[in-house]
C-alpha cells in the first residue's frame, strides 16, 4: 500500500486529499501545514508520495519542493494548488515536482496526476 | 489616481477584467460545490473605503465572515471573499456533505474550509488576470475574519488606506425552485499603482 504525506495549510484540503487517496488504496502516514514541516516530515516519513501546496506559511511549497529534492533526488511529488499560472507550473517542474494539478480538482485527475508521478522513479 | 477620474473606457475595462477573473472563479466554485453558479455582472465602484462593507456585504444583521488573500508579484492589492455567517455556514455543509444548525461559531475545520474556498476562489480569480495581463500574480496564505459588522467595518479601515477602486462580483447557488440557497461577494482590491499598470498593459487612456 503506498505511503503518502499531505502536504497544505488547509486542514480541509488535507482532509479532502487524504479521502480520494485513502479510497485509491493510499495509506496516509503524515500531514504538514507549512514547507519547514513538509522537509521535515518527508524526512522522518520516507513516504512513497508527496502532495504539496504552493502558498504555505515560512516556506513556499516549491522551496521546499527543493530542500526535499536536495537531498532525495527520487521523491516523488505532485503539486496541488490554487495558482496555475505558467511561472508556477515551471518553477515546481524545475524544483523536481514530478505533477502539477491546480485546485480544485476531481478525484480522478487527483489520480492521473498520483499515477504520473508514481510512474517516475520506480522504487 | 481618483476613481471619479476614471474614463469610461477604463471603468468598462476593469469591470471586463474583473468579469475574466470572476468567471474563473466562479468556475472552481462550482466545480468544488458541484452546483451550477449565477455570478452578477462585476460592479466596479470608487468609493470612500469606510463605505464599502455595507455596500458589498449581506445586511443580515449577522456576523460576517470574510477571507482575505494579498496579492503578490506584478500587482499589489487585495482578494476579499465576503459571506454572511448563515452563508458560510451553508457553504461548509455543501463542502463537508453535512447539515448543521445555523450559528456563527466555526470549528477548525470550518474554518479551514472557509479560508481555503476564499483561496481557490483568489488563485482562479488571479490566474485568469495573469493570463490576461502577462503578468504572474500569487495569492498570500488567506487570513479569515469572523466579525460583526461593525468590527468587519473597522478592519476594512484599518487595512484598505489608500485603497480607491473595488470590482465586487456576487456568487449564488441556486436551488431548481429559483431560491439561493448560498450567496457571496468576492472583491478585488487593486492599489493605485496596480490599477494603473492594468491600464497601462491593456493600452486604456
Amino acid at each position: 500500500m503506498p505511503s503518502v504525506l499531505i502536504c497544505d495549510d488547509a486542514r480541509f484540503m488535507r482532509t479532502v486529499i487524504g479521502q480520494v487517496l485513502g479510497q485509491y488504496g493510499f495509506t496516509v502516514v503524515g500531514e504538514a501545514d507549512s514547507g519547514p514541516r513538509a522537509v521535515e516530515r518527508y524526512f522522518a516519513l520516507r513516504p512513497d508520495l508527496v502532495t504539496m501546496d504552493i502558498v504555505m506559511p515560512e516556506l513556499d511549497g516549491i522551496a521546499a519542493i527543493r530542500q526535499i529534492m536536495e537531498r532525495d533526488p527520487t521523491a516523488r511529488i505532485v503539486v496541488c494548488t490554487a495558482v496555475g499560472q505558467d511561472k508556477h507550473v515551471a518553477e515546481s517542474v524545475a524544483a523536481g515536482a514530478k505533477a502539477f494539478l491546480v485546485k480544485p480538482f476531481k478525484p480522478a485527475q487527483l489520480m492521473d496526476a498520483v499515477d504520473r508521478a508514481l510512474a517516475t522513479n520506480p522504487r | 489616481m481618483q476613481t471619479t477620474a476614471l474614463t469610461s473606457d477604463q471603468l468598462d475595462t476593469l469591470r471586463e477584467v474583473a468579469n475574466i477573473g470572476a468567471g474563473h472563479a466562479a468556475t472552481a466554485l462550482s466545480h468544488m460545490t458541484g452546483r451550477h453558479i449565477r455570478m452578477s455582472i462585476p460592479l466596479v465602484v470608487g468609493l470612500p473605503t469606510d463605505q464599502l462593507p455595507a455596500s458589498v456585504a449581506e445586511g443580515d444583521g449577522g456576523r460576517i465572515v470574510a477571507v482575505r488573500t494579498h496579492i503578490r508579484g506584478d500587482l499589489a492589492g487585495d482578494t476579499v471573499l465576503t459571506l454572511s455567517a448563515a452563508n458560510a455556514r451553508r457553504l461548509c455543509d455543501a463542502l463537508l456533505f453535512r447539515t448543521t444548525p445555523d450559528g456563527d461559531q466555526f470549528d477548525d475545520l470550518e474554518r479551514s474550509t472557509i479560508m481555503e474556498t476564499g483561496n481557490i476562489l483568489a488563485g482562479a480569480y488571479l490566474n485568469a488576470l495573469a493570463a490576461l495581463l502577462h503578468l504572474v500574480l500569487l495569492p498570500s496564505v488567506p487570513e479569515l475574519l469572523v466579525a460583526s459588522m461593525e468590527g468587519y467595518a473597522a478592519s476594512w479601515r484599518r487595512r484598505t488606506n489608500g485603497l480607491a477602486l473595488c470590482a465586487a462580483t456576487e456568487f449564488a447557488i441556486p436551488e431548481e425552485s429559483g431560491d439561493v440557497v448560498l450567496r457571496g461577494t468576492l472583491l478585488h482590491l487593486p492599489d493605485v499603482a496596480s490599477l494603473r499598470t492594468i491600464l497601462d498593459t491593456l493600452a486604456v487612456r
